[in-house]
This record gives structure tokens, C-alpha cells and sequence, in this order.
């Protein structure tokens, strides 16, 4: 490593030109990145709602599920009922659509009692011409509960067409096609465009022009910062440069290695440029500082890393291990940002490392006085001196705050609530909301329940237990509607008693069963029950998209169930999207405190064999782990959840945070031989802390970068990590001279 | 009837100066040799789903033509497995000028009850097939398409006529053309391709196990599958105890053979 370092200013024409090389080869790498947008397979193939879901696929297929909403006045109009039918047939032509699965009033079929007998066949079958007919349709429509509610909202103001998507279908063409159909039926009456399908491509474009904006934006910021830090062109040309090589290097070895970008590492490039410049800010700092005791560029850039390696090298493999701490976290697109930021931040070393003595090797030391010291010495000096003279006062401060810091991290929601990724005028936003205000849900859990025997869900005994269960699963808090054969059974039930209902026979709900059977489609029978009728499925219609509504929903059904299904054999399984959502909440809260666990270990870890003192180790760690506990107080006070992009937080406090305060335990012990304690760390303070002063502020505005995101999860990410920044800093600089100040040296050397 | 064919045989080259038959002609071999008077049978039908599910029923068929010149039926479908939904059964009434006359009888509900007739592109028993394709396999309505004769091929070891059908303007269709393909010794259909209305492929029927029918002289394919090339299903059908022409009792053709079978 030595000789590597050296070979940067003893050969720093050839060092250049490699570094040309690589960045052209990873360079290419680019373009292989792909997009993963999907939640599902985040989880471990073992883990049992995994398990479980997986299970419920194999019997019921995979449904996505697109949804076209028409709003209006009335939907049992001409021009609703014509709009419909077209946007059906049009639905079904789409790329993807499974054409006999699209749902809605003009392809469902229904039957209905009439003086004369029984009429069978579709809503719309032809158009009603009278008022009559159209009151006669909305009767209909009203008393058949597998439509009211569900495909015609209660009152007729929202009418909806659903469309199964076929598997491996193209989310980008069949979300265009859905924008087109939108925009072309769109009237006087609204058109919402959602399903997850929707919401998922709604995120991946986001990422797409979340990418775009970033790193301009980054960067140009960093341009700014550095000029403000050195006003020296240099200054601003060569960490910019190494910060744009960091960042080709990382995102070019993660199209190689075949990493795709996802919601969470899409904040990536701006967490490069962050924390590369970090780098880059302490090495030209001292760089400019050393000037003077240099006569040639080779001799200063020698000096510089003399300097400044080590540091630079213990902040690097902190940073890298306090992001491998993510591995620890059994959700793949965390694990994958783990490994991404272990690489990165190793990458931003090595170029900080070998690129910028490199290029400064080949300049001639400055000589202008242009570089000052900067106003924020003077206030890093008076803060020192204050917290030396108010001990009690900032440790009474700190004795107030932790409490209630502890008490509010308790307070955190968990888990990432979808709908509230976009901001509230997004479109798919608009249209799930609409949704779940008029229909009974968007969001769907299902529920399998195996009857354990070929044709066991035609038994009346199996019918009645279900049917209670069902009735159960409407009552609880967030459930908005449920359906079932049981629904189906007691429509025909009902229809061919003359509106009578009384419980099934076994032979009654085999009748009615192929009754349903000889006038659906395939595709709207068995959604409901597999063919060999053993298992049947509930849908759970789900108002909340809360996670953690969801999850207390899933804990008490399984806890009720067994009082309806005695039978041994008869479990349950779950489906649906919420599904991988609840477990995703219980691996976040998991791996969050082993995360935070592991992070902190072995960065103290990594302290305690680089100073080889565990006292020096524990300081390191002191102002991040206050750090981390006031974040996430605040976050618990004002209600930012944690989810998957939140989770990253403690990594990157931890990893990005230690800078902070292994530069000042550095300079502290360094100037600490040559001075006493107090005057040790109002020096650290006042140079040390000024190069951590312009780390802190280049990291603050890199991070609020974030903030510019489509998505409010990497929106919080961004000034949440900026607001952590602040707030190390801060703790740094006030914490050291409260727990390192010895005033009995004072005395003693004044003495 | 194995004379007539054997005349046939012998004089068709005869009269169509042995050059192939014109399209039209085939098509109405095709319909005199699907043409009865009536049938029964045994249907057994297997509908398989694309994630390879299966259902299968047992059906009775009663079939007779109450009109020769119109071709129109009357159908008695009473089903016969599983047990659970053995004795439900459906009686329809073809008419030429009006509409069909529907009946369900439920074992469960003890009566029947009248049911508003069957579009022609309402499935079939909830198979891939429709009640036009059933009504067209009973009597090709050879008024209303167009026929041409594409060539000859051979279809699973038989030789067969291949012949496109579009229907003619005013056709009441769900189809906008079918492809057939008529065996050349039997005049049976051995395979169908359905098109859409926007002209994308998209379901196939296909014969197999063509055979007399005892000795009434009529041949018929003991197995046929329909798969729906848009959807993935597939329907496999068996039929059995085939009786062509042996009479049927008309009784069994009323609501009130329904309700007191």
C-alpha cells in the first residue's frame, strides 16, 4: 500500500493515465446497470410468509392486477356505459392483459331473477335505451355483491375495469398503453390509472428522473462548496474530478457484477458524491495548509499524504465496514446497498488516495495568501471555550434530551407505507385514494384456505365455517371488503330461491358452483377456488395502507382462525402485496437493532486495533451513537417511519460519521504531546474542526440533495442523513471538549 | 348408407372431371355428412386450465332436428358426474325465427326454470367452446360465408381439403374468418382455426379417432380438444355410445320430462 501511495507522486504521469484507463473500462460498465423496481423477492426464499405466499401462487397463479377507474356523477349514464365497453375491449387488446380475465360491468356476466325466469348474461350486454332500463341495470347491479362495491362503487360514482396482467408482462409498454387509454377516454368524468402494476412503474420512472436530477445538481453543489472551501480552481477542478471517478468507478462495477439500481440504491451517487468529497476536502485542506513547507508539488503532495493517508485510509475502511454492517439485514435490496457502499466508499478512498497527489504532484505548490483560515475558526474556538467553562450547563443539556430522545425512538412506525411514497397530488396516488374511498380497497391480502380434501369446498359443514370466518374478517378494523365462492353461492342461492337464502345443502352449492361455472369466464370462476375444488380463496379488500395495520390484521386472523377451522389440515395461507410488506416490517425492525449493533462494534472495533486503546475506541463512537439516538428520537416526535430506505440511516451515520470523529481523536492526540489537554482541543477544534466543519457542510448539502426526490422515503433519507450530519458535528465538537478537558493539567502546568 | 358412399366415391371424379372440388362442394359434403336426425351420446369433457388444472363432467346428449329445413334442434343436455351435480340438465328449443327457448333444471331446486336464451358467443358448458361453434358443427350455414379452397394437406395421417370460410356481410359471427380442414374420405371437420374479430388466431379444434358410428353409415370423431390460443385453456372431449338416427323420444324435449325425469 505504501509503495502504491508513493507511486502516485513518483510516477504520477503513468498513475494518471491508468486512472484514465479504469475509469474508461468501468465507465462502460454503465450501461449494463439495470432497474429492479419490485418488492418481491426483497425476502429470503425460507421465511415463511414468503413461504406461504409463494404457496398461494402455486394454487392461484400470480395476479397483477391493473385498474381503470371512471369517475363521475353517475356511472349508469350512456356515456359511462359506452366508455366502459370500449375501454374493456380495449383493456383486453392490451399487451400483457389476460383477455378473458378483464373484469368489469361490460364483461362480467350475471344472473337475475325476472317474472319470466331467469336472465342470464352480460351488464352491458346491449345498451339500456329507457330510463326504466337504466333503473332495472342499477338494480342489478345493486343486488349482485360480487359487483356492487367492487366493480361499481355504492352510490355509482366510481366504475372500475380490471385487468389481469399475463406472467412476464413489460411494465413500461402496458403503463404507456394504460397513459394513452386514459388520456384518450378522458371527458368530463375523471380516469384513474392504478394497481400495483402502476405504482410499481410509477416508481421506477421516478428513479430514472431522480437519477437525472441528482448528480447534476450534486455536483454543481460540490463545485460551489469547494470553491467557497479553497477559492482556488484547482481546488474546485481536482476533487470534483476524483468525486466523478468515484462515483463511474461504483455504478460501473455494479453493471458489471450485474447489481441493479433500486429505490434505495438510487440514492447512491449522491451519497458517492457526499462522502468522496468529504475525502477530498480533508487531503486538499492539508494540501493547501502544507504549502508552504514544500518547494516542489512532488514534495507537497508527499507531505499531504504523509499527513493525511492514515486518517483517510481509517475513515475509507470505516465508512466501507459500517456499510457491510447492511449484509446483516435479510432484505436484498438493503443487503445489495450494503455491498454497493462497501465498494464505493473504498473506491472513493483509493482515488482520493492515488488520483489527487497524483495530479497535485504535477502542480506547483501555491503561493498566494489567498487561502485564510476561514471565519469558522473563530467560532469553533468560542464554542470549545464555552462548553470548557459550562460543563454542568451541556451535561445537564445532554441528562435532559437523551431521555426523551430514548422515548420518542420508541414511538417509530415501521415499514414503508406505498402510497405514501408519492407526493399527495401524484396521479397514482389520486387514483388508489379514490379507490379506497369508494370501493372497499385497494390493497388486497389473500387468504387460502384448503379444505383438505378433492371437492372439499362444495361441503355444506366446510361452506358455514367459512362463511363465519368471512363474516369475521369484515369486521375487523381496516378491512374494508371480503370475497369469496361463499359470496357467489349465496348470489345464485339467492337469485334462483326468489331471494330466499337459506344454508346450503352440499348438492346446492355443487349446482350453483357449475351454474357459475357454465355462464363465467375460467378466469373470474377460479380466482376464487382451484379447479379440483380443495382450496378456496378469500379476498381480503384493505382501506389501510398502512403497514403496520396490516400486520396487527395478519396477527390476529391467525390468531382467531383455528375457532373457525377445526379440522386439522385446514390452514391457512396468505397472499397478496401486503404480504411481502409485513415481512418486510419485521426483518426492518430485526436487522435495524443488529444493524446498529454490528455498525457500532465494528467500527469500534476497527478504532481499537488503529489508536490500540479501548478508551480512545469507545470515544470514537461516543458522538455517533448520541447522534443515531437523537435521529431517531426525532424521527419517532415527528413521525417519519422506518422503512427501506430509512434503514440505510445508522450505516451511513455510523460509516459516514466516524470521519468526524476519528479526524478529531487524530489531531487531538497528535497536538495533544505538544500541548495540555484544554489547549489540545481548542487547537483541534479550530483546525481539525475546521476541516471537519467544511466535511460536515459539503455532506449536509450533498445529503439535502435527496430532498429533490419524487419519493418521500428517499426525501426523508436525504435531510435526515444531512440533519445527522449537523448533528455529529455538533456533537463532536461539543462532546470532546466536555468528556476530554482536564482542568487539573491546567492547573498543574500553570502551578 | 356405405353403398351411397361407395357411389359417390366412384362417381365424384366423374362428374367434377377428376379435378379437385370447388370449395362450396366440399362444404356441402361436409354438412350432408354431419346432417341427422337425431343423436345420443355420451360427452365427457375435461376442461384444462393454463396453469394445468383440471375438471372434468359426464354429460347425456339427446339431439333432434325439429326443422329439416331450417336445420334446427332440440337439445336435452342432462349431466351424469360428478354425483354432486348428476341430474342437472338444460333443454333448448331451436327456432328459425324467433328465439331459442331455455330451460335449467337444479336437482337441488326440484323445478325448472326458464333461462333467457344463449348468445352465440356465450361458452358452451363453460368449455372453449361457444354455441355458435355447436350450432356450425350441427349445420354449416353454407348461405352465409364465403368459401375457398387454399389446397390440400395432410391433417394427423389423413388427407383433408383445406378451405378458408369468411362470412358473408350481414353474418351475425364472433369469428372474422375460420380456416377448416375437411377429412377427404369422411367429409369430417379434422381441424378448425377460429380467427378474432381483428383477425389474431385464436382457438384450434381438432378432431381425433374418427369412426363409424355403428352401422348407420355416419362417421364421427370420438375425441376432439378445442385449445384457446389466446388464453391457454384447453377443452379434451370423449364421446361415446354415439346412436345416430335410431330415433329419440320426442317427450323428452318438454318441461315437463325436465322436472319429472
Amino acid at each position: 500500500m505504501q509503495k502504491l501511495l508513493s507511486f502516485s507522486f513518483t510516477h504520477p504521469k503513468t498513475l494518471l493515465f491508468l486512472c484514465l484507463v479504469f475509469t474508461v473500462v468501468l465507465g462502460l460498465g454503465i450501461p449494463k446497470l439495470e432497474k429492479r423496481n419490485s418488492f418481491s423477492g426483497e425476502l429470503p426464499k425460507d421465511d415463511p410468509i414468503n413461504q406461504g405466499v409463494e404457496a398461494a401462487k402455486q394454487h392461484f397463479g400470480e395476479r397483477s392486477i391493473v385498474l381503470i377507474g371512471i369517475e363521475s356523477e353517475n356511472c349508469f349514464r350512456p356515456e359511462i356505459a359506452k366508455k366502459i365497453i370500449s375501454l374493456s375491449e380495449e383493456l383486453a387488446n392490451l399487451p400483457g392483459v389476460m383477455p378473458d380475465e378483464v373484469l368489469s360491468l361490460a364483461t362480467l356476466r350475471n344472473i337475475s331473477n325476472r317474472d319470466w325466469g331467469l336472465e342470464t348474461g352480460g351488464f352491458l350486454d346491449e345498451l339500456p335505451q329507457q330510463q326504466q332500463e337504466w333503473l332495472q341495470l342499477q338494480a342489478d347491479v345493486e343486488g349482485n355483491p360480487l359487483v356492487n362495491g367492487r366493480l361499481v362503487s355504492k352510490g355509482g360514482k366510481l366504475a372500475v375495469i380490471a385487468a389481469p396482467l399475463a406472467e412476464g408482462f413489460e411494465g413500461g409498454v402496458v403503463y404507456d398503453a394504460l397513459t394513452e387509454l386514459s388520456e384518450k377516454y378522458q371527458g368530463d368524468e375523471k380516469i384513474h390509472i392504478t394497481g400495483a402494476p402502476v405504482l410499481v412503474e410509477d416508481v421506477q420512472r421516478g428513479i430514472s428522473a431522480d437519477s437525472r436530477t441528482f448528480i447534476p445538481i450534486a455536483i454543481v453543489l460540490i463545485f460551489v462548496g469547494f470553491y467557497l472551501c479553497f477559492r482556488r480552481i484547482e481546488g474546485v477542478l481536482l476533487p470534483v474530478g476524483m468525486v466523478i471517478m468515484s462515483i463511474i468507478w461504483t455504478m460501473g462495477f455494479m453493471g458489471y457484477i450485474g447489481l441493479p439500481v433500486t429505490v434505495v440504491s438510487n440514492a447512491l451517487p449522491v451519497i458517492m458524491v457526499a462522502v468522496a468529497s468529504s475525502y477530498g476536502i480533508h487531503f486538499m485542506n492539508a494540501y493547501y495548509r502544507l504549502a508552504k513547507a514544500a518547494d516542489s508539488g512532488r514534495e507537497l503532495s508527499r507531505l499531504t499524504l504523509e499527513k493525511m493517508g492514515m486518517p483517510i485510509l481509517i475513515t475509507g475502511v470505516t465508512s466501507s465496514l459500517g456499510s457491510a454492517s447492511l449484509l446483516i439485514f435479510n432484505i436484498t435490496s438493503l443487503r445489495e446497498f450494503g455491498i454497493i457502499g462497501a465498494v464505493g466508499f473504498l473506491i472513493a478512498t483509493f482515488i482520493c488516495l492515488t488520483f489527487l497527489p497524483a495530479a497535485c504532484a504535477l502542480l506547483r505548490p501555491p503561493k498566494s495568501t489567498e487561502y485564510q483560515e476561514g471565519w469558522i475558526v473563530r467560532p469553533l474556538q468560542l464554542i470549545t471555550r464555552w462548553v470548557q467553562q459550562q460543563r454542568l450547563v451541556v451535561a445537564g443539556i445532554y441528562l435532559l434530551i437523551l431521555p426523551a430522545c430514548v422515548y420518542f425512538s420508541m414511538q417509530i412506525n415501521i415499514g414503508d407505507d406505498y402510497l405514501r411514497f408519492f407526493p399527495k397530488e401524484h396521479a397514482g396516488r389520486v387514483a388508489a385514494e379514490t379507490f379506497n374511498e369508494q370501493l372497499g380497497g385497494v390493497r388486497v391480502m389473500d387468504i387460502v384456505v384448503d379444505a383438505t380434501a378433492y371437492g372439499g369446498i362444495k361441503d355444506a359443514v366446510f361452506f358455514e365455517d367459512m362463511a363465519a370466518f368471512q363474516d369475521f374478517l369484515g369486521t375487523l378494523p381496516g378491512v374494508g371488503s371480503t370475497n369469496s365462492y361463499r359470496d357467489v353461492v349465496e348470489h345464485l342461492g339467492k337469485t334462483l330461491n326468489d331471494a330466499k337464502w337459506k344454508s346450503p345443502t352440499n348438492s346446492e352449492i355443487a349446482q350453483y358452483l357449475m351454474l357459475h361455472e357454465m355462464s363465467a369466464t375460467p378466469g373470474e370462476v377460479f380466482a376464487l377456488r382451484t379447479e379440483d375444488d380443495m382450496r378456496a380463496k378469500i379476498q381480503v379488500f384493505l382501506k389501510s395502507s398502512d403497514p403496520e395495520v396490516h400486520q396487527a390484521l395478519y396477527e390476529q386472523i391467525q390468531q382467531e382462525a383455528p375457532r373457525f377451522f377445526e379440522k386439522e389440515g385446514e390452514a391457512l395461507l396468505f397472499g397478496g402485496d401486503v404480504m411481502h410488506r409485513i415481512a418486510l416490517g419485521k426483518y426492518i425492525v430485526k436487522g435495524k437493532i443488529e444493524n446498529i449493533l454490528l455498525a457500532l462494534f465494528i467500527v469500534g472495533l476497527t478504532c481499537l486495533v488503529v489508536f490500540r486503546s479501548a478508551t480512545k475506541s469507545l470515544l470514537t463512537l461516543l458522538p455517533i451513537a448520541i447522534s443515531l439516538l437523537m435521529v431517531f428520537g426525532l424521527m419517532g416526535l415527528i413521525g417519519i417511519r422506518l422503512g427501506i430506505s430509512t434503514s440505510l440511516l445508522t450505516a451511513m451515520v455510523v460509516g459516514i460519521g466516524i470521519d468526524f470523529a476519528v479526524h478529531y481523536l487524530v489531531g487531538y492526540y497528535r497536538i495533544r504531546k505538544r500541548l495540555m489537554p484544554d489547549e489540545a482541543l481548542e487547537y483541534t477544534s479550530m483546525h481539525t474542526g475546521r476541516a471537519i466543519a467544511y466535511d460536515a457542510v459539503s455532506n449536509i448539502v450533498g445529503f439535502s440533495v435527496l430532498s429533490f426526490s419524487g419519493f418521500l422515503p428517499v426525501q426523508h433519507f436525504g435531510w435526515l442523513l444531512a440533519f445527522s450530519m449537523l448533528l455529529i458535528f455538533l456533537n463532536t465538537l461539543l462532546l470532546y471538549p466536555l468528556v476530554l478537558y482536564r482542568p487539573l493539567h491546567r492547573a498543574v502546568a500553570a502551578g | 348408407m356405405n353403398r351411397i358412399r361407395a357411389f359417390y366415391l366412384l362417381i365424384l371424379p366423374f362428374l367434377f372431371g377428376f379435378t379437385s372440388p370447388s370449395a362450396l362442394e366440399v362444404m356441402q359434403l361436409y354438412r350432408k355428412a354431419t346432417a341427422i336426425k337425431d343423436l345420443r351420446g355420451i360427452i365427457t369433457y375435461t376442461n384444462i386450465s393454463k396453469t394445468g388444472r383440471s375438471q372434468t363432467r359426464t354429460l347425456q346428449q339427446h339431439i333432434s332436428c325439429n326443422n329439416d329445413a331450417a336445420q334446427t334442434y332440440n337439445l336435452l343436455l342432462e349431466f351424469t358426474a360428478p354425483q354432486d351435480v348428476a341430474g342437472t340438465a338444460t333443454l333448448t328449443l331451436q327456432h328459425s325465427k324467433r328465439q331459442d327457448d331455455q330451460w335449467l333444471f337444479l336437482p337441488a331446486l326440484r323445478i325448472s326454470k326458464r333461462i333467457s336464451a344463449s348468445k352465440r358467443s356465450d361458452r358452451f358448458m363453460g368449455t372453449e367452446m361457444t354455441y355458435e361453434d355447436l350450432s356450425t358443427y350441427l349445420s354449416e350455414p353454407l348461405d352465409e360465408y364465403e368459401y375457398k379452397m387454399l389446397g390440400e394437406e395432410n391433417v394427423e395421417g389423413r388427407a383433408a381439403y383445406h378451405i378458408e370460410a369468411v362470412p358473408k356481410q350481414g353474418t351475425r359471427t364472433q369469428y372474422s374468418k375460420r380456416q377448416l380442414w375437411i377429412d377427404q374420405e369422411t367429409h369430417l371437420m379434422l381441424r378448425t382455426d377460429f380467427y378474432d374479430e381483428k383477425g389474431q388466431l385464436l382457438k384450434i379444434y381438432k378432431a381425433y379417432d374418427i369412426k363409424p358410428v355403428g352401422d348407420s353409415g355416419f362417421f364421427r370423431a370420438y375425441r376432439v380438444e378445442v385449445e384457446n390460443k389466446q388464453t391457454g385453456n384447453l377443452t379434451k372431449v370423449a364421446y361415446s355410445d354415439f346412436a345416430i338416427n335410431q330415433g329419440v323420444d320426442e317427450q323428452m324435449f318438454s318441461k315437463t320430462y325436465l322436472e319429472t325425469q
